[in-house]
């Protein structure tokens, strides 16, 4: 089973705090939690867009005892939630800038529908977060959510807002419900945003909220545990996506001779081609040229 | 040995539940309890909510845990009602629930925090 995660623990100077939080997740079953880094990138002139990741919160033997004796880890992920309400912010989001790719995770809070768009169609991103502790700034709309799913991104709903205050929770069971609508349960990670330990709830209880907000019982079970990997392993693709494809085919001509037959790319890019001329065994050329004669 | 075929959804459900304050040396007697849990089904759904019939089978004061017994239909309400549950006479508490399952018996042990003895 995969393990619980909790993807939103917002990451603050207050080291007592960040502590309590993170061993009452332990306590509470969760084996992965990430620190969240909320920014705003492009605001402050001269200050780098994005401050560079968290350290882990350090923690005794005596906490994860409990988790030692069934055999499993803890892990402390870094994630970085960038507010995006303009073009320009939108470039310093770019996955390949050093403070960003140092990140395990990265999630986009669009503000308005332009964003929003951008987000689902084609921003490297992992999560789109949405603040539902409001009326949403603008409708949803089904064909952006589903490029969203096509492309293996996931939506976020936090519930701690709703735990705090009763109008913030109105707020997130109608946003909630309305994205349940087009999702229909699917792509949706449920996270807690918990400024106190004793706001944090239980992976199982999570779970049934999953339910009161319009998803099945295992949608919702998979929205704290399977969803949450599948993010990490979009994060992980995410940064090895420089790369080049080289395609061979490989034929028996006679019996006992195996030859090579290169296809050339659909679009004749030279650094595929230089990077294949690089790649080739010296020994093997001459044959393939040979072979091309005797057609 | 007696057979039980149980099908489609359980008459009852029972859930194992502890309530924790911030403030660890508050005492709660089972009425307060009771009222706890009535307050947070009012706030979330209302006089319908209220109306819901818990049972609290057994209760211990000592670590405020207690075994609640609801209709199978209700189940779900409850659950999010306690989850949502957060102050009580503006103290900040949490309601764990350790075990759900439709038989009294499955309390026994606990699936959630099983051992594996591999030596």
């Amino acid at each position: 089973m995969a393990r619980f995660c909790d993807f939103n623990v917002p990451y603050s100077e207050n080291t007592e705090n960040l502590h309590q939080i993170v061993e009452m997740a332990i306590k509470l079953g969760y084996e992965s939690v990430a620190l969240n880094c909320c920014v705003t990138p492009g605001t402050k002139k001269g200050q780098a867009a994005v401050p560079s990741p968290p350290k882990p919160v350090e923690l005794s033997q005596a906490t994860l005892a409990p988790l030692m004796a069934q055999r499993k880890t803890f892990q402390q992920l870094t994630r970085l939630t960038a507010i995006i309400e303009t073009n320009e912010q939108k470039y310093k989001l770019n996955p390949n800038n050093p403070p960003v790719n140092t990140y395990d995770i990265l999630a986009v809070q669009p503000l308005n529908m332009k964003m929003f768009e951008a987000a689902c169609h084609d921003l490297e991103v992992d999560i789109i977060s949405l603040d539902m502790t409001q009326k949403l700034p603008f409708l949803l709309k089904l064909t952006p959510i589903k490029r969203a799913i096509a492309r293996g991104i996931r939506f976020e709903i936090v519930y701690a807002p709703a735990i705090r205050d009763s109008t913030l929770r109105r707020y997130i069971i109608s946003n909630a419900t309305d994205l349940m609508t087009f999702c229909k349960g699917k792509n949706i990670i449920l996270s807690s945003q918990a400024e106190k330990a004793i706001e944090l709830r239980g992976p199982h209880d999570v779970a049934n909220l999953g339910v009161l907000f319009g998803m099945n019982q295992a949608q919702a079970k998979d929205a704290v545990s399977v969803n949450c990997r599948a993010v990490l392993l979009h994060a992980e693709t995410r940064g090895s996506a420089v790369g080049v494809i080289s395609i061979e085919r490989i034929m028996k001509q006679t019996p006992g001779v195996i030859s090579v037959e290169r296809i050339p790319p659909a679009s004749a890019d030279k650094r595929t081609l230089e990077k294949d001329s690089g790649e080739d065994p010296p020994g093997k050329k001459p044959k393939m040229t040979a072979q091309k004669k005797i057609k | 040995m007696k057979r039980i075929v149980s099908k489609g959804d359980a008459p009852y459900y029972y859930l194992k539940v502890l309530l924790e304050f911030e403030d660890k040396t508050m005492a709660v007697d089972v009425l307060t309890f009771r009222t706890v849990i009535m307050k947070a089904m009012m706030s979330m759904y209302g006089e319908v909510g209220a109306a819901v019939q818990i049972d609290i089978l057994k209760y211990e004061d000592k670590t405020i845990s207690a075994i609640l017994r609801v209709a199978g239909s209700n189940m779900v309400k409850l659950w999010g009602a306690l989850t949502m549950l957060s102050y009580y006479d503006e103290k900040p508490c949490a309601f764990r629930v350790h075990q759900v399952s439709p038989f009294l018996m499955a309390f026994a042990a606990s699936s959630r925090q099983l051992l594996l003895h591999t030596e």
